[in-house]
């Protein structure tokens, strides 16, 4: 009766820490949160959360029960592995979900106990110093990826399943949140490489080419979003500034729609290039694109535009002071 | 978040003041050019803002750590001047301002990422823009 | 105290190379300088460089756009030089244009410029 008693206010007390865990950010602190959780409502007095590493070791992150000593102690220890914690969770080990590992049939490297206690011969009931306990903590897939160890029970007494059910119910939490940071992680990694080949292909993908001394063309292809517009507006202007530039011809044959954020990029960038004393011609405005530029009040005063690209470097050639000529001699 | 600097306005050459604290603190923290320059240009603008209307204000320059670790710039620029009756209206401007008068406040929006401002007529008026790191 | 703006003579042209970051007082009498100067020397054309400025919000870009104007009126005409790409954008972003006054990259364009233009009287 007081068994079931003790449950109650365990589960509940477990409930509570297992709804704050959803908050934590940290995986080592999820862990830290678990072991002093187990330590406080259970009753194992040490507990020690180690996860698993991509290199198949357990490293060791969380720790209850323990003073600043152990903890080092434990830090410095040589990770289990993998390999040799598979050989220990053998299924004869099995109590409820977790194996109870006693000190006459295994001989573990992990943790070490302080109490020095007499094996008590033929005893069934009692839990050694030397027994270990772990309850795994599984991914969807059924694959190990953490252990929670527990030792130094207060009752002295070796495990049973109904006694183990809170804890197991709340490993399965602490497994879930552990997995859901995991996903996070792999998540935000996977966003910064796209992002940064993002970068990439923006950069090649808005070249501005000097097609004579001072009159630079940038021909855009495909369709332009406002990141993409930001970054040809920058180039565009550096370009300007590097090469002093006088005529800068904006190609935009291959662009069959541009919506007013990316239109207002463009004003803005024959903008700022006059203010670099250089002036901007347009080429290859379409009927939408032209239908977009007016309605955003666009002036024709302030672009020079010309059908196509090679109209537009005859005019530009000609603001240098150049022209295309036929040679004599065929 | 860790308050790095902070300005009191009380003299034109406070406005440059303030701009090369913005400056410098951009450029330490590695903000792109284009942005130094941006954070920069808004500064003046609202530092002026604060000038012109209330005399005398105070800009306080700090650093923050957003969600992901991202570093951001944050400038609040706080003045207990007349404050601004209608601030819709002081936000609305037209691309053909050629002049450039009343640009400070929607300009200095544009230079942004974060941009709220608070203005109470008679108690005064707070500007608190933010630039995160690309 | 800024210490003045210094403006040069070179035939009859002014030019006015900004060195420092000037605060909104400074903008206003150089404003004035450059004008004075006009009337004194009868200059037709004045180059404004502004190469080394890193930043130029709406006051300055509005008194140079002001003095374009005002030197207009008064037969010279004005080209600014020399300012950065980023200064540029980030002008441009802020909803400054500067359509009132020439622009060139440095200043020897802008001794061009001024010299391709129809002269006047």
């Amino acid at each position: 009766m007081a068994e079931t008693i003790l449950n109650r206010r365990q589960i509940s007390d477990l409930i509570a820490i297992s709804a704050g865990m959803l908050r934590l950010k940290s995986i080592e602190g999820v862990c830290q949160t678990t072991a002093e959780a187990v330590v406080k409502h259970s009753v194992f007095a040490r507990c020690v959360v180690s996860l698993l590493e991509p290199d198949d070791t357990f490293v060791r992150l969380g720790f209850g029960g323990l003073n600043a000593k152990d903890v080092t102690v434990l830090r410095d220890m040589p990770r289990s592995t993998l390999e040799s914690m598979q050989e220990q969770l053998a299924k004869k080990f099995l109590v409820g979900r977790s194996y109870y590992l006693p000190h006459d049939e295994v001989s573990m490297t992990g943790l070490k106990s302080t109490k020095k206690g007499k094996p008590k011969p033929g005893n069934q009931v009692h839990w050694h110093p030397d027994d270990f306990l772990f309850i795994p903590l599984y991914n969807p897939d059924n694959q190990i990826i953490g252990l929670i160890s527990v030792d130094d029970p207060t009752d002295g007494l070796k495990p049973t399943e109904d006694k183990l059910l809170p804890l197991e119910l709340f490993a399965t939490q602490t497994a879930a949140v552990l997995e859901n940071l995991r996903n996070l992680e792999r998540q935000q990694e996977m966003y910064e490489r796209l992002r940064d080949q993002q970068m990439v292909v923006l950069e090649l993908s808005t070249p501005v080419i000097q097609v004579w001394d001072k009159v630079l063309v940038l021909p855009l292809i495909g369709s332009v979003d406002s990141a993409r517009a930001q970054q040809i507006m920058e180039n565009v202007l550096v370009r300007i500034s590097e090469t002093g530039s006088v005529v800068i011809i904006i190609d935009i044959t291959g662009v069959p729609v541009i919506d007013t954020l990316v239109a207002s990029h463009l004003i803005k960038t024959v903008s700022a290039a006059r203010l670099l004393g250089a002036k901007t011609i347009i080429t290859g405005i379409n009927p939408e694109v032209a239908q977009t530029l007016v309605h955003l009040g666009v002036e024709l005063s302030e672009i020079s535009t010309k059908s196509n690209l090679a109209r537009g470097i005859s005019a530009a050639l000609e603001m240098t002071g150049k022209k295309i000529v036929e040679s004599a001699d065929k | 978040m860790s308050v790095l600097r902070e300005i009191i306005i009380s003299t034109e050459h406070d406005i440059v003041l303030c701009r090369r604290a913005c400056r410098e603190i951009a450029k330490e923290y590695h903000f792109t050019l284009v942005d130094q320059t941006r954070i920069t240009t808004a500064a003046s603008e609202l530092a002026r803002n604060i000038f012109e209307y209330a005399s005398t204000g105070r800009v306080t320059i700090s650093i923050l750590n957003g969600e992901k670790d991202e570093i951001g710039l944050q400038a609040v620029f706080s003045d207990k001047g007349p404050g601004i009756p209608d601030i819709e209206a002081a936000m609305r401007e037209g691309w053909t301002s050629h002049r450039g008068m009343g640009l400070g406040l929607p300009g200095s929006r544009k230079l942004v990422d974060d941009f709220t401002i608070e203005s109470t007529p008679g108690k005064g008026t707070t500007v608190t823009i933010v630039k995160w790191r690309k | 105290m800024e210490s003045r703006v210094p403006i040069l003579k070179i035939r009859n042209i002014l030019i006015v190379p900004i060195q420092v970051d000037l605060d909104d007082n400074s903008a206003a009498r150089l404003q004035h300088d450059i004008l004075e100067r006009i009337e004194a020397t009868g200059a037709s054309g004045v180059i404004i460089d502004i190469s080394v400025l890193d930043m130029v919000d709406s006051y300055l870009g509005r008194m140079l756009g002001d003095t374009a104007i005002m030197a207009t009126m008064m037969d010279a005409e004005v080209v600014l030089t020399g300012m950065q790409p980023q200064v540029a954008l980030t002008l441009v972003e802020l909803g400054l244009k500067l359509d009132t006054i020439h622009t060139a990259l440095d200043m020897e364009s802008g001794i061009d410029l001024l010299d391709s233009m129809p002269s006047k009287g």
